[in-house]
């Protein structure tokens, strides 16, 4: 069983697979040989487009159409016989594409060993195809053969040395000069790697279309050289994925649309080559020449000289472009010949893209000034040459690449650098790339059919570009890309071409349309006074346009369980603060029970003996009766009548009880002796005490205001209002209680101090006002005795001013008990006798309320201490 | 500019008079007893504090109103405020009313501010001081139960002593009783009373010494 080394891992596969076993690389390469395999329709575009644009179609269905255009006398009308013949020659005589896809191993010494052994496993599989189909293939060679030039012949004298490329060769031999047949063979070797990289997908229709470009009006010498140069692509085939993408999109897209997907606005030097038209039959260099007969002689002389001098220009241009576009790898300079090199020298300083005005060769402004550019297709169409190689398509694109790309503002700043680049870029003074090596119009074709983008696109395969096959390549999808013009004249009995769907899918009209409607408008201005206008420059550059940065929200992001957590944090803190509220229980203790009970006791006792009026308890015997009792009777026995007495009411309502029984005996008693009473008081409610006290208590004695006593009133300011007092009692107490003036009548009329008074009594139930008479009144008064009734309560703070013959004060009774003992001094009850009872079964009460509560709380806690003990 | 006068001329004002007056405390008069003029000016400010105090009475009377007035407006014991307002706005009104009247009759008519006085407060306030006897005697049955110590029944001792010689049946019946509660009243009693009054006056003077110096100042609020 023989084994198939796989090209890529070099494992051995059996003979049968098609795919490596181990990397899944295709071991078999897809041959299309049959011509059954070809289409045989082609459409009216197809007629008026070059062959190898025709091959882009063959994955579309062909229209009846199209072949009847394709037969039609017009299309072939603009053919020269030359051309005419050189087709019918090859439709009969088809190419054998097998025969091409064998380069001979020692033309690839810079190949890989892997590359030599598939080509030796191919020629071993494939050498009885070859051998039957070398014999059409010779033939075609033998349709070349008489008219290839000399220097053609040449080039085929040195092809023997080559054996594979004999047969190349073979197929040029009567058309193609020997310089170029032998720089393609080199070509056909270097680019050899670089074409196997090439899709299948593509390289199959290119074959397919070989036969159609037959019929065309392109010639055959160029039609079988892309043929061999696509049958070389398909000699060893690599998966496409391993390419890199830019190789891979030149043969499966068009470069325009590779460009167009890099740049969203084209520029006109991209747009320009969109707007041919593709009526043309003929490519435009070849109807530039036609129709310029100082430049190249008519195509019908060039048949009959068979040599022409224009074949050269083509030959040669579609060989410089590659240098002028891309490096050379180093090994190219040993196959290429001397002009070649020295260009490729020259070019290799060049960036790849240099199609720049400057770069514009001569011949072609000549041919621009002398040819005004032909307003139809139809000029083109009956030469047979297509529009786009016309001399108008040279000044069209002579004037678009002249045209400086105006930099869209959307445009991309690597494809507006690049066209700007591409302008300013040096150019040799007195030389440009080629121009003594390259025809004319091989730069011409440079210049014009291959745009920028698509050589920028295809830059780095320098190597593809010095292949004759490679720059038919680049022109094929340059072409892909015209478009017709919209409302463009149809040739002469030229049906409008209509384009399939696929390319009409391809047709970039509206981003060549947005783009021309871009650079002719402009950007609409936004601001400034010229808002609204569009086309005019940008008042604001872009950075101006900057977006403000948003704006962050200072605010927290706080999630609802976090504000849940927050809200019960702060009533947790809220509620720290507060003092619990306990509800306290309705317990009834034995303390609340005493103190009801107590309280029960004296509410009794008292009640009933005050209802009662009862007095069987006996009073105070006389000599149990108080010294300060006795001299407080006894200062009061002193008085005359109408003596002025001053009295104060000190006391409050609530002591008024006890004070009105301590007083009321003391104050009878100065009533029976006839004093005038003059009632002051330093509390405020002690004028109403006081006048309550003689209106109520000493009823009996029908004591008048203004008769028989004088209420002074209330004296603010405390003891400085007593001071005051003491010292100026007119003015500080001009007027009475009553509102009239005391001080003009008797007895107060000749009183001016307190010492005029004969007598100060001072009721007060508060030893601190009590205190304040003493201070501030006692010392003023000179021999005017002071004597006080005072509650039982103050009667120990007033104690130290009692005593001795210098006593601040003379006389005092305290309490109901001083008063019950007064009384009896004066032997006339009052109000101590009436309470005498009350208090003594009050305090009796009190005692014993206390004695027993004491002792009960002292056996309670005893008793709690003894259980507490036990339970321990 | 802005001085801060408030202070300063409080506090020398405060200490002027304070000087003038116990000045004329002791130099009011010359020893026929005629006021001399720094007495008389001693006069003049005491007679102006008797108004101002009897103002801030005024003033007192009318913070009181607008205490209890925010009380109700804060419903915060509402009631009782509500009827402290009213009866003070109720005697208020009785009292100019009595007031009117005496002066356009010429007649001295306080008959309905005497009434209010001696059959409202003076019954209310009677009725409180009675209250107050049996809290007492409930506090002096508890005492022991809350601080049973020496101190406690010491204090209990003395005053079941002084109540029982008190009780003019007990003292008529039991003398030794009631000698012992009057050596109680003029012994101890009258040794810590005068205390207490040599403390107080003590404390006076140390106040108005203060006062004087400037180093209390009460008046600044």
């Amino acid at each position: 069983m023989e084994e198939i080394r796989c090209p890529m891992c070099g494992k051995p596969n059996p003979d049968h697979l098609e795919i490596c076993e181990h990397c899944q690389a295709r071991l078999k390469p897809l041959v299309i040989s049959s011509d059954d395999d070809f289409p045989t329709e082609s459409s009216d575009a197809d007629a008026g487009l070059p062959d190898w644009l025709r091959s882009d179609q063959q994955d579309e269905p062909l229209s009846d159409a199209d072949s009847d255009a394709e037969d039609s006398p017009e299309a072939d009308s603009g053919s020269d016989d030359w051309l005419n013949k050189l087709r019918e020659e090859s439709d009969s005589a088809p190419i054998d594409i097998s025969a091409l896809e064998d380069p001979p191993a020692s033309q690839e010494p810079e190949d890989g060993d892997w590359l030599d052994r598939i080509q030796a496993l191919r020629d071993t599989e494939e050498e009885p195809q070859n051998q039957e189909d070398a014999t059409p293939s010779d033939d075609s060679s033998s349709i070349f053969d008489g008219a290839l030039p000399s220097w053609m012949s040449e080039d085929d004298d040195d092809a023997p040395e080559e054996p594979p490329q004999e047969e190349d060769s073979s197929i040029f031999d009567g058309a193609l000069p020997s310089w170029m047949s032998e720089k393609e063979e080199a070509e056909i070797d270097e680019v050899k790697p670089h074409e196997e990289a090439l899709p299948r997908e593509e390289a199959v229709p290119r074959e397919e279309a070989v036969p159609q470009e037959s019929g065309s009006s392109i010639p055959d010498w160029l039609a079988v050289s892309e043929e061999q140069a696509e049958q070389l692509d398909e000699e060893v085939e690599v998966d496409a994925s391993e390419l890199p993408e830019w190789l891979t999109g030149s043969d499966s897209e068009d470069p325009v649309s590779a460009v167009e997907k890099e740049s969203p606005a084209p520029s006109r030097i991209e747009t320009a080559p969109l707007e041919k038209p593709v009526d043309g039959e003929i490519p435009d260099w070849l109807s530039t020449r036609a129709e310029s007969p100082d430049d190249s002689p008519p195509s019908s002389e060039l048949a009959d000289d068979e040599i022409p001098d224009w074949m050269k220009e083509p030959s040669s241009a579609e060989a410089e472009p590659a240098p002028s576009i891309s490096e050379s790898t180093p090994d190219r300079d040993t196959e290429l010949p001397d002009w070649m090199l020295e260009q490729a020298d020259d070019t290799d300083a060049q960036p790849a893209a240099e199609s720049t005005e400057g770069e514009i060769p001569d011949w072609m402004l000549t041919a621009d000034d002398a040819e005004p550019p032909p307003s139809s297709t139809e000029e083109s169409s009956d030469d047979g040459i297509p529009d786009w190689m016309s001399g108008e398509e040279d000044e069209e694109e002579a004037q678009v690449s002249t045209i400086p790309a105006d930099p869209d503002p959307e445009e991309p700043d690597w494809l507006s650098g690049l066209e700007s680049e591409d302008i300013e870029w040096p150019v040799p003074e007195g030389e440009t790339p080629g121009d003594d090596l390259e025809p004319d119009w091989l730069e011409s074709i440079g210049d014009d059919a291959i745009p920028e983008s698509a050589s920028d696109d295809l830059s780095p395969t320098d190597d593809d570009l010095f292949k004759i096959d490679r720059l038919t390549e680049l022109l094929e999808d340059e072409d892909d890309l015209q478009i017709p013009e919209p409302g463009g004249d149809v040739a002469d009995g030229l049906a409008p071409a209509d384009l399939p769907g696929w390319l009409e899918a391809m047709r970039p009209v509206e981003s060549s349309a947005d783009g021309d409607s871009t650079v002719e408008q402009g950007p609409t201005e936004q601001t400034g006074p010229l808002a609204g206008l569009s086309g005019v420059l940008m008042a604001e550059p872009e950075i101006a346009r900057l977006k403000q940065a948003p704006k962050l929200s200072s605010r927290l992001q706080v999630s609802e369980t976090q504000q849940e957590h927050v809200k019960v944090f702060r009533e947790l803190l809220e509620t720290e603060g507060q003092a619990e509220t306990q509800a306290k229980p309705i317990v009834v203790s034995s303390q609340g029970l005493l103190r009801w009970l107590s309280a029960f006791f004296l509410i009794f006792v008292i009640g009933l003996i005050i209802i009662g009026e009862t007095q069987f308890v006996p009073s105070p015997p006389q000599a149990s009766v108080p010294v300060e009792v006795l001299n407080t009777s006894s200062l009061i026995n002193t008085l005359a009548p109408k003596d002025p007495v001053l009295v104060s009411f000190d006391f409050e309502p609530g002591t008024s009880g006890e004070m009105n029984a301590a007083a009321a005996a003391v104050v009878d008693h100065l009533m029976l002796r006839g004093a005038y009473l003059t009632l002051i008081s330093t509390s405020p409610t002690g004028p109403a005490l006081a006048e309550y006290f003689i209106s109520t208590v000493q009823e009996d004695h029908q004591y008048t205001s203004g008769n028989q006593y004088v209420n002074l009133g209330y004296i603010p300011g405390g003891a400085s209002g007593l001071l005051g007092f003491v010292q100026m009692p007119q003015r500080i107490k001009p007027l009475s209680f009553d509102g009239f003036d005391p001080w003009i009548t008797a007895p107060l009329d000749g009183i001016y101090a307190l010492s005029d008074f004969k007598m100060i009594l001072m009721i007060t139930d508060n030893p601190d006002i009590a205190q304040s008479w003493i201070e501030q009144v006692e010392p003023r008064i000179l021999d005017t005795p002071l004597v006080a009734v005072v509650s039982a309560q103050a009667e120990p703070i007033l104690q130290p001013f009692l005593g001795g013959e210098d006593a601040q004060v003379r006389g005092m009774v305290s309490g109901v008990i001083g008063g019950a003992a007064y009384e009896q001094v004066t032997g006339k009850d009052n109000l101590g006798r009436t309470y005498w009872d009350a208090l003594n079964f009050s305090l009796m009460t009190a005692i014993a309320a206390i004695l027993i509560g004491g002792i009960a709380n002292v056996f309670s806690i005893l008793l709690r201490g003894r259980s507490r003990g036990g339970s321990r | 500019m802005n001085l801060k006068l408030k202070s300063p001329v409080s506090t020398s004002l405060a200490i002027g008079v304070g000087i003038v007056v116990l000045l004329g405390y002791f130099f009011g008069g010359d020893p026929s007893g005629e006021a001399t003029t720094l007495g008389l000016v001693r006069a003049f400010l005491l007679q102006g504090a008797i108004v101002w105090a009897a103002v801030a009475m005024l003033v007192g009377i009318f913070n009181l109103a607008s205490v209890h007035l925010a009380k109700i407006r804060s419903n915060e014991e509402a009631l009782y405020s509500f009827i402290l307002l009213f009866t003070l706005i109720t005697t208020l009104g009785i009292g100019l009313y009595d007031i009117v009247e005496t002066f356009t009759q010429q007649e001295i008519n306080f008959t309905r501010t005497t009434w209010v006085f001696n059959y409202i407060q003076l019954p209310i306030e009677t009725s409180l001081m009675a209250v107050l006897a049996i809290s007492l005697t409930y506090a002096a049955a508890r005492l022991l139960a809350r601080r049973l110590n020496l101190i406690s029944v010491v204090f209990m001792g003395v005053v079941l002593m002084l109540l029982i010689g008190a009780v003019p049946q007990v003292a008529a019946q039991a003398t030794i009783l009631a000698e012992i509660r009057q050596w109680i009243l003029r012994v101890p009693t009258i040794a810590g009373a005068r205390g207490i009054l040599l403390g107080i006056a003590l404390g006076t003077i140390a106040t108005g010494v203060r006062i004087l110096t400037g180093s209390d100042r009460p008046y600044t609020g």
